[in-house]
């Protein structure tokens, strides 16, 4: 089992593009999706990439409010009383359409399955570690496979993890009936610098 | 052993129990309307297929997250009526759900300027659908996991994937699974109509059509709704109780493209083929298919080529099926949603017309049935669901003997 963690701060820069090919999509990634591209990056570097390994990622609850902030200064700047349908009519439209893809939760395991052509077993998840850790541990193989999260936090610090194990090594591990959050695993069981 | 569904509960556009939404399965009704639970006024687009019981609508309070306010109260009723709990250790039993997007209540957005509830709001957590969720599980007494899958429109069929592994290998007694899912709110339903997949055909008096495999389809209308199925080992139950068996699972993911299907369908075509396998049955015993059928442009043809790659010269005769033109697309909990149409199929042994079909496309070839079932032997029914980002799900289900 080898896992690899990594923090970043909340302005600190995250060297995304030194491991992505398709550089147009980094506009949709959220900085926790970048931080779970570069923790990929770094642990598949050299290894050769079956499209049937299976892939399960699990991202955190996010604070949303970055995506609304832009439009309630918006209609902040009207000086009108708040009514839901003047708020829709002038502020939502302010909303960046990136930031639609960037609230989908299953972006960040869309795009690392773009990035390295995994199309094998799959899940995407929110939250705890257990539902990560048993689809792996069920997953359709004894061959290895790949298990990522990913957690924003509300003040940008971005932190992610990603693991390649064997199915065989998560039986009877203690989190997997664990509701805590997925990243709890990587942040605990890390042994890649 | 088996993994059987043994019981249900529900709320969608359809009804509010189970016999109420089988009875508007039969009877072919288009549950979509003009939206009632909030103002669309200034809205491009204004259907949707919202929860209804009896008939009515359910008008909620815009504090509440109807996907989670309709989820805690089906678990609540389910756990009650079949008491899983005390039948099983609840470290023994597991709660996989597919969800969805967080709601935001949009005055309370505004004013408070935090992503917080308010102090009238049914459940005691922020609006975030994981914390929700596992308040729901724990509140019902499941403590063997809660997992919430987020897939998009694949979220609620990888919910019951698992869902059967766990019992399939002896990991859990019982799982409750299913999915819980509602765009049908302001800001939610206006971030899917701009990524223009909301459809713009209108017929008679229906504000908006979804026609799913129709050559004129012109693109899909949201739904919401909410279930959940229990699954149990067969041998631990009364076999009276026994609705359907879930028989094989997998999953596959396109890694194409963000917002697009693959149109060679080729990872389509492998769930398909791993779900059979997982099955041990093969291609010449489905007799059926209830396809995702979304009613947008790009998903029928997909659905297609991945029908042809496994089923040959028999895709032009072998019977699809999308209840979306009925309720809606549900997203987070659409293939759970639709496993509604599976069972009426297993329990009626027909496959039903697909509402609002009428003209076949050159481009997607299907056997839609069309104006009345068609009655046939059915043992196994294929249930795929493909989600936006990719993911792509294939159920089998089995008529249970």
């Amino acid at each position: 089992m080898r896992i690899i963690y990594k923090k970043y701060l909340p302005k600190e820069d995250i060297p995304v593009y030194d491991f992505v090919r398709k550089r147009k999509l980094v506009k949709y990634y959220t900085r926790d999706t970048m931080a779970a591209v570069v923790c990929t990056g770094l642990l598949l570097k050299g290894q050769e990439v079956s499209e049937e390994t299976p892939f399960f990622f699990s991202n955190s609850e996010s604070e949303m409010m970055d995506y609304y902030r832009d439009a309630c200064i918006a209609f902040d700047q009207k000086r009108i009383p708040f009514t839901t349908h003047d708020f829709i009519k002038i502020a939502v439209p302010s909303i960046s359409p990136l930031s639609h893809f960037k609230m989908m939760r299953n972006m960040a395991h869309c795009f690392i399955s773009i990035e390295y052509g995994l199309k094998g077993d799959n899940a995407a998840l929110l939250g705890s570690a257990s539902g990560l850790l048993y689809s792996a541990l069920l997953a359709d193989t004894d061959k290895e496979v790949y298990i990522g999260a990913g957690k924003l936090h509300v003040n940008g610090t971005a932190e992610a993890g990603f693991g390649i194990l064997l199915p065989y090594e998560l039986k009877n591990h203690r989190m997997l009936d664990s509701n805590s959050e997925a990243i709890n695993f990587f942040r605990q069981f890390h042994n890649f610098k | 052993m088996a993994v059987v569904i043994t019981s249900i509960k529900v709320r969608s556009p359809l009804g509010c129990t189970l016999e109420e939404c089988m009875k508007n399965i039969e009877l072919g009704k288009r549950c979509i309307s003009t939206i009632e639970n909030f103002n669309t006024a200034g809205f491009q687009t204004t259907a949707a297929g919202e929860i209804r019981c009896n008939g009515k609508v359910v008008i909620t309070e815009p504090n509440i997250d109807r996907k989670n306010f309709f989820l805690d109260q089906i678990t609540t009723e389910l756990r009650n009526s079949t008491s899983f709990d005390k039948k099983y250790n609840p470290s023994e039993i597991a709660m996989n759900i597919g969800s969805g997007l967080d709601y935001v209540d949009i005055e309370n957005l505004y004013k408070n300027r935090e992503f917080t509830y308010p102090k009238t709001a049914h459940l005691p957590s922020h609006y975030k659908s994981n914390k929700q969720i596992t308040e729901i599980a724990a509140k019902n007494n499941i403590k063997g996991g809660c997992n919430v899958f987020v897939a998009a429109c694949a979220a609620s069929t990888q919910a019951i994937g698992l869902s059967y592994k766990m019992v399939n290998r002896g990991i859990k007694e019982a799982v409750i699974t299913g999915g819980a899912d509602s765009m049908v709110n302001q800001i939610n339903y206006l971030g899917f109509y701009n990524l223009g997949a909301m459809a713009t055909a209108k017929e008679g008096e229906a504000p908006y059509i979804c026609k799913p495999f129709d050559k004129n389809r012109s693109g899909t209308i949201l739904g919401e709704g909410a279930i959940v199925i229990l699954l149990e080992n067969s041998k631990k139950v009364k076999q009276e109780k026994i609705i359907a068996q879930i028989a094989g699972y997998a999953s596959t993911m396109d890694a194409y493209a963000v917002t697009d299907p693959d149109p060679s369908a080729k990872s389509l075509a492998r769930a398909i083929s791993n779900a059979l396998k997982s099955a041990s049955i093969t291609p010449e015993m489905i007799d059926c298919v209830h396809l995702h059928g979304t009613g947008t442009y790009k998903n029928a043809p997909a659905e297609y080529k991945a029908l042809a790659q496994i089923f040959k010269e028999r895709v032009k005769e072998l019977p699809v099926y999308s209840l979306k033109g009925q309720i809606g697309h549900m997203i987070g909990s659409c293939g759970a949603m639709e496993m509604l149409g599976v069972i009426y199929s297993i329990q009626n042994q027909v496959v039903l017309p697909t509402i609002n079909f009428s003209e076949q496309d050159p481009h997607a070839p299907l056997y839609v049935i069309k104006e009345k079932p068609l009655s046939i032997p059915i043992n196994y029914i294929l249930k795929l669901n493909s989600s936006f980002g990719g993911e792509n799900t294939a159920l089998i289900i089995k008529k249970y003997e």
